[in-house]
């Protein structure tokens, strides 16, 4: 699926980003260098307006950095063309975010399609997929229910399988269980654990919860815009 | 409270797209209606002040038959002592292609009639209107007359009446700034000028009679009648200068009630910007209303803000509406000149009133559209404010009520057509009540039909198609009243076009059949039943003996006023072919024309029997010179040359009852072998010299009557054009809004991996949606509408029948309008989608 | 005589049918100035003494500019009710005839005259004076004048020959006045032989005559009575087409019925300083017709009393007339004071009072006296 001559599945280097606030820039990531394997999880720890979502966002090239470069499999994000970078979005990267973010007016099955269909799979594949996803969350009789008819787990699980359907490289969560209670949150590391870690994909989570963050094998601290690497897991 | 409408506002004040929406809809919307207005008022302002300055001090009017009455009658009443009359001699000259009415006056007769006199400057033209005896030819016009043909006093000028050229000379010039400002449009000469140019010798036109103070009562009246003779009749001036502007009350009523379209249009629009305006602030009034904002506060604070923009809309309207006026006056002037009385707009005269309606009408709709969503936003509990499918579900659950409305509307319209029977107003509240019934119907017919659509567009372009479509749906309080505007505009193109289509046809086929005539004779001039128009007795016999003429028919057009105001009377000699150009509606003609022949009736246009509620069989009165006789109606046929509708007789009928010779036109036919050019070289060669006449081919004349017929329609054109821009302005406002509303719906569908140029073509697959189903719904509305026009509103105002014909072109045409109008609304928030980084609302609840 | 007067009084009469109140006097018009002395050319003139040929004479004279018939009197009616009258005429050609080529069929309203006519009574025993003025195109139907019959009329007024005597007619409102008039004396022939030089140049002249005394009897309505009437009245007839240069302000002429059976008619044309213009002139009318011409230093003309109009203006009212070579003095006394026509140019035409002694033979009698010039 990815071809690569290195196990390092994202690497960032020198990556700066700021933004414009009140007149003058605000920087939110100032030379930010880290390198992922593939296959890792990794939590990306940090406080409310520490730049989480921002280098999850560099990172995907939904959002373009200062100056810096990431490399996804080898691919440098950031000097591709804006097209460039959504194809390749839409192929190598799943989205996992705190509320969710279905689609309101796709039913969960579409919700799941949609992303396939981006990706020209065949129609057969795609139902194939898909129900095998939503039946791995445990909501494939939830097919056609349109999302605000679900709780707020189940609208989660609908986006972890939106976030896997495709195969991605990499899964980047923002504050994915950040709106969920504990009980269901647990359910959530399960999934992932279970629906992630066979594939050899790599997940970046960013998170203000040092719990959360426990969960992952590798933890990036995100202070002053600073990444402050954690060798080990959080003791 | 000043904190509350703060903290609305400044939301606003952030957003000034949306802010120039509502304003620009408003404006566009006030902007038709002052323009209309004005336009109408100037128009009916400048014949007024041309009728208040050619009646004076008039206050009744002795009239007689077609060719007016017999000088005599004048000098023997003031032989008799009765000094308060002015004789008048009046008829339509060209000078330079421009139409002027020539007043022929008596100048010792004039002084307590009518006021010429030019005062500011001092200049006296009173001793100098002495020169119209005295100069030969000598005519007085208003110094703008005279600026615009550039011509001063003493200068010679050619003044054209039916194909002969007088010399006339400028003996003076009037005030036309100050005093004389209906005259624009009138040349005054005296008497004797006017009846020689006008081929009236011993005629007058009518005597102009002054019954002041306590000599105006009914034995003054009545002892003055009684002096008349048989064919002349003392008549009310005011009543008969009302008559002439009532012609064209059908015409005016018309453009009034377009405008009022283009405004029901514009509403719609206001509606749709000032309530989004509200829910797009559904989190912020939730907060307030948490806060303890009353919703009296809230409506309150809505309601102020509304207003405010309101008021800058229709300023702005206003001002537009004043240039787009001066636009319009001149297509309503011409459009007046063509068919109604000659008079030259030279100005927009700015009403007060007409601004006032435009004013009173933009903040009237403003209420209604801001009162509507304020009072609902006030109504959600403070916690249920901040969900926006709470919205869409209370807009859904209105639906069947919604529904019940408009067919409640639509019943009404009915029932009032079944009532009304003629009246004009009427009619158009029937049309506004079907219009405003259907487009309510919208937002119903769009949720049932949106699933359909959905899966099609989902065949077609995946899954962004349906998401596309379901959208639509799933904001229909916005997207329904955007779709329901278009709906309207484009219904009225569709009425329209198929009113005018029809008419269109209809006057086409009548063309074909009642133009029989291989070439066509007639004394040029303006007005079509002029007495003044008319061939030289002489030449007429030397036309019809032209190589290549095998025989003629010939008709004489004049207006006789009868008690019920001005009769366009036509007196026919009929060839042999002459007979199947007219078309009955009933009777036989195999008994209607030998009655006809013989005198024993007259034919009236339909026009004229739905006027004057004249049947087959009825009888008629007209005043002949024998006075009034009783004329029975043979037959009803189809024309639609007057809306005034006309009455048709015998040529040796209407020389018995009215002994007027002349002739106004020729029907040439034809030799077998003759050619069509070279008759018509031979017959112009023959008038040279003579008279300059119209010689036509059929051919000819029916392509400047379908000339004439289209130049009335633009001013239609442009109105509903104008509705169109009111109605993109109303699609762009509501996808603007709803790309907005939808921003982050479409930062995912980014982060998912959509390239700019899907989510750009999500929009306007969207939009070009919401296009269809107005252009699909359009066409049943406008359909129905298009019945309406033709055969409520047309025959009311008109007197016109019309047989409904449809023009598919039109129709597709129209289909393609209200997608493209939708798609060009979409270009900009499209444009504007990609724009948009979307890391920001991703995070956002 | 007063040609010159009457035809601006005519001129700016016209004008003010339609004219601004605030007339800007230099306005010109091209070749239309008919304020203006401009346009005499093309008229007839009064240059040579003619033979007068009646009843011929007493119709219009085409081709001259202006032509007038004038008729003055004094009227007694039932217990004691006295009244005055004037019923003038005017004929102006607006234009001199020209011979442009005539279209076919030509309206009969085409005409280049103008007509205009004055009545006015006074009525004694009320102090009270009315007047009406009318004016119309001379198209020869709604106002004209002929020579056979002899007939002058504006509208129903009219001034007619009837057998050997007269007939006129006017009314107005409440006001009617219908008389039959009888000449006593034959016509009477002013300056040379009926051609009144105005001044030295030649040309600047008028025919001029006068039925001088004309034995009148008829009805005359007044605010809704009727009263039969008779009495004496005065005709003049004059025409020409230049009169005076502009160097009078006016005149005031009187038309004297006496009571030993003579009559005087003499006018005095004012300078602008006031003084008597050497022109001025009259007629000396004996019982049996004989006439004597008066010149301008014969008389002696003196004012008694003046009478200022409510309107403005100041007119001498009451005079005392000597006539030293004859042995002549009257005094002349208005009947009414304020017998003034507000017509534009204002004047005043009124009957008047004689009393005097002539040769020491007491004298007494009645007439008209018009008065030009005092008021704008």
């Amino acid at each position: 699926m990815i071809s690569t001559t290195s196990s390092v599945s994202i690497r960032i280097r020198n990556l700066s980003k700021s933004y414009l606030e009140g007149g003058k820039q605000h920087p939110v990531l100032r030379e930010v260098n880290a390198e992922i394997l593939r296959g890792e999880s990794v939590a990306l720890l940090g406080r409310s307006g520490s730049g989480k979502s921002t280098l999850l966002n560099l990172i995907s090239g939904i959002d373009m950095p200062d100056s810096g470069e990431v490399e996804i499999d080898g691919w440098s994000v950031t000097t591709m063309t804006e097209r460039d970078r959504t194809l390749f979005r839409r192929r190598h990267i799943g989205f996992i975010y705190q509320f969710f973010n279905l689609i309101p007016t796709l039913t969960v099955g579409e919700n799941l399609r949609l992303v396939l269909e981006l990706n020209k799979v065949e129609a057969e594949d795609t139902a194939a997929r898909c129900s095998a996803l939503l039946e791995a969350v445990g909501l494939n009789d939830r097919q056609s229910s349109y999302p605000d008819t679900l709780s707020g787990g189940e609208q989660q699980r609908v986006a972890i399988a939106r976030a896997l359907v495709h195969r991605p490289a990499v899964v980047l969560a923002d504050e994915p269980t950040g709106n969920l209670d504990e009980a269901t949150a647990n359910d959530f590391w399960q999934l992932l654990d279970t629906l992630v870690r066979p594939t050899g994909g790599t997940v970046l989570l960013a998170t203000h919860s040092v719990a959360a963050a426990r969960r992952c094998d590798r933890v990036l601290e995100l202070a002053n815009g600073k990444l402050i690497a954690y060798t080990d897991n959080l003791e | 409270m000043r904190t509350v409408f703060q903290a609305l506002a400044s939301y606003l004040l952030r957003r000034p797209g949306q802010l120039g929406f509502a304003v620009i809809g408003m404006a566009v919307g006030v902007a038709v209606i002052v323009a209309v207005d004005l336009a109408n008022e100037s128009a009916r302002r400048a014949f007024n002040a041309s009728l208040a300055a050619v009646t004076g001090m008039t206050t009744h009017q002795i009239v007689g038959g077609p060719t007016g009455l017999d000088e005599e009658l004048y000098i023997d009443l003031r032989l008799k002592g009765i000094r308060s009359i002015a004789p008048i001699v009046e008829g339509y000259v060209t000078v330079g292609g421009e139409v002027f009415q020539l007043l022929g006056i008596d100048i010792f007769a004039e002084g307590s009639f009518r006021d010429y006199r030019a005062t500011g400057n001092g200049l006296d033209v009173g001793g100098s209107a002495l020169g119209l005896l005295i100069e030969s030819g000598g005519v007085l016009m208003v110094d703008r007359t005279a600026r615009k043909l550039k011509l001063k006093p003493g200068d010679g000028f050619a003044v054209e009446v039916a194909g002969h050229a007088h010399h006339a000379v400028v003996v003076h010039l009037m005030d036309g700034e100050t005093t004389n400002r209906g005259l624009d449009r009138v040349l005054i000469a005296d008497i004797a000028v006017a009846q020689e140019w006008l081929g009236l010798v011993g005629r007058l036109s009518r005597i102009d009679v002054r019954l002041s103070g306590e000599l105006q009562d009914e034995t003054s009246v009545t002892a003055l009648a009684e002096l008349l003779p048989a064919d002349a009749r003392l008549v009310d001036a005011a009543g008969r200068n009302r008559a002439t502007l009532e012609m064209s009350a059908g015409f005016n009523t018309s453009l009034t009630a377009m405008s009022l379209l283009a405004l029901l249009v514009g509403i719609f629009l206001i509606y749709n910007s000032m309530s989004f305006m509200v829910l797009q602030r559904r989190p912020m009034i939730g907060v307030l209303r948490a806060l303890g904002v009353t919703r009296g506060q809230l409506i309150a604070a809505l309601l102020t803000e509304g207003l405010l923009v309101a008021a800058v809309g229709t300023f702005l309207g206003v001002l537009l509406g004043v240039l787009l006026g001066e636009q319009l006056v001149v297509l309503v002037s011409r459009s007046l000149n063509d068919h109604y009385f000659v008079v030259r707009v030279t100005e927009v005269s700015l009403s007060q009133f007409s601004i006032f309606k435009g004013i009173a009408a933009g903040l009237l709709a403003t209420l209604i559209a801001v009162s509507v969503p304020a009072m609902e936003a006030a109504s959600y509990a403070p916690r249920l404010s901040l969900a926006r499918s709470v919205v869409e579900e209370r807009a859904h659950s209105l639906l069947p009520w919604i529904a019940l409305t408009a067919a409640f509307m639509v019943l009404s319209a009915v029932v009032i057509l079944v009532i009304s029977k003629v009246s004009l107003v009427a009619g158009f509240v029937a049309l506004f009540l079907t219009i405003v019934g259907a487009a309510l119907l919208v937002p119903l017919i769009v949720k049932i039909a949106i699933p359909v659509l959905s899966m099609s567009a989902g065949i077609m372009a995946g899954l962004p198609g349906r998401l596309a479509v379901r959208g639509i749906s799933r904001s229909l309080s916005r997207t329904g009243v955007a779709i329901a505007a278009l709906t309207i505009a484009v219904a009225e193109i569709v009425g329209m076009s198929v009113m005018v289509g029809s008419f269109r046809d209809g006057v086409e086929d009548w063309l074909g059949n009642a133009l029989r005539s291989d070439i066509y004779v007639t004394a040029p001039g303006p007005g079509g039943s002029r007495v003044e128009r008319r061939i030289d007795p002489a030449l007429v016999k030397r036309l019809v003996r032209v190589q290549g003429v095998s025989h003629y028919s010939a008709s004489r057009r004049v207006w006789i006023e009868t008690v019920s105001g001005r009769t366009q009377l036509q007196a026919v000699r009929m060839a042999p072919e002459s007979y199947a150009g007219f078309e009955f509606l009933g009777g036989d003609p195999g008994t209607i024309w030998p009655a006809f022949d013989a005198g024993e009736g007259v034919l009236i246009s339909d026009p004229y029997a739905y006027r004057h509620g004249l049947s087959r069989g009825d009888s008629l009165t007209l005043p002949t010179i024998q006075g009034e006789r009783d004329f029975t109606v043979l037959a009803i046929y189809r024309d639609y040359d007057s809306g005034q509708g006309v009455v048709t007789l015998s040529r040796a009928a209407y020389i018995k009852h009215w002994q007027d010779q002349a002739i106004t036109s020729l029907g040439i036919y034809l030799e077998p072998d003759a050619d069509n050019g070279t008759v018509i070289d031979a017959l112009t060669r023959t008038a040279a010299g003579h008279q300059a006449l119209l010689v036509s081919s059929n051919q000819e004349i029916r392509e400047w009557s379908l000339r004439i017929f289209d130049r009335t329609f633009v001013i239609t054109d442009v109105l509903y054009w104008l509705a169109m821009i009111v109605a993109f302005v109303g699609v762009l406002g509501a996808v603007l809004a709803l790309s907005l509303e939808r921003g982050k719906e479409l930062a995912i569908l980014r982060a998912l991996g959509m390239t700019r140029l899907q989510v750009a073509s999500l929009v306007a697959i969207q939009c070009g949606t919401m296009g269809l189903l107005a252009g699909l719904l359009a066409l049943p509305v406008g359909m129905l509408s298009g019945w309406l026009l033709i055969h409520v509103i047309n025959r009311r105002a008109f007197g016109w029948q019309i047989d409904m014909t449809v023009p598919g072109d039109a129709l597709v045409a129209a289909l393609a309008i209200a997608i493209l109008t939708a798609l060009l609304a979409s270009l900009y928030p499209a444009w504007r989608v990609t724009r948009w980084a979307p890391a920001a609302t991703l995070r956002e609840e | 005589m007063q040609a010159k007067y009457w035809q601006r009084i005519l001129a700016a009469a016209l004008a003010s049918l339609v004219i601004s109140a605030h007339a800007d006097p230099t306005m010109r018009s091209g070749r239309l100035d008919i304020l203006q002395d401009v346009e005499e050319q093309g008229y007839r003139r009064a240059e040579t003494v003619r033979p007068f040929r009646f009843p011929a004479d007493h119709g219009p004279h085409p081709g001259y500019r202006l032509e007038w018939w004038y008729v003055t009197g004094n009227l007694d009616g039932p217990a004691g009710r006295r009244f005055g009258f004037e019923l003038t005429f005017f004929r102006l050609a607006l234009a001199p005839e020209t011979s442009e080529a005539v279209r076919e069929p030509q309206s009969a309203w085409k005409t280049r005259l103008a007509f205009a006519a004055h009545f006015a009574i006074t009525d004694v025993a009320n102090d009270a004076f009315q007047f009406a003025h009318r004016y119309s195109r001379g198209d020869g139907r709604l106002a004209g004048a002929t020579g056979n019959p002899v007939r002058v009329w504006l509208e129903d007024w009219f001034l007619e020959r009837s057998g050997e005597g007269w007939r006129l007619h006017a009314k107005d409102g409440a006001l009617r006045l219908t008389l039959e008039l009888s000449a006593v004396k034959p016509p009477a022939f002013h300056g040379e032989r009926g051609l009144s030089r105005k001044s030295a140049e030649p040309g600047n002249a008028t025919y001029y005559y006068s039925l001088p005394r004309l034995e009148s009897s008829g009805a005359l309505e007044i605010e809704g009575r009727s009263y039969a009437v008779q009495g004496l009245a005065w005709l003049d007839h004059e025409w020409g087409t230049s009169a005076l240069a502009s160097d009078q302000q006016g005149w005031d002429w009187y038309a004297l019925h006496l009571s030993d059976g003579s009559d005087l008619m003499f006018y005095n044309l004012r300078k602008l300083d006031g003084s008597r213009h050497a022109f001025s002139a009259g007629t000396w009318i004996e019982p049996d017709g004989e006439t004597t011409t008066i010149g301008a230093g014969d008389l002696a003309i003196e004012t008694l009393d003046y009478w200022d109009s409510p309107l403005g203006g100041r007119y001498p009212s009451g005079w005392r007339l000597t006539w030293p070579a004859r042995d002549l003095e009257l005094t002349i006394q208005p009947v009414v004071k304020d017998q003034e026509l507000n017509t534009r140019p204002r004047y005043w035409e009124g009957a008047v009072d004689v009393a005097g002694q002539r040769r020491g033979v007491p004298l007494h009698g009645r007439g008209y006296v018009e008065l030009t010039g005092y008021a704008q």
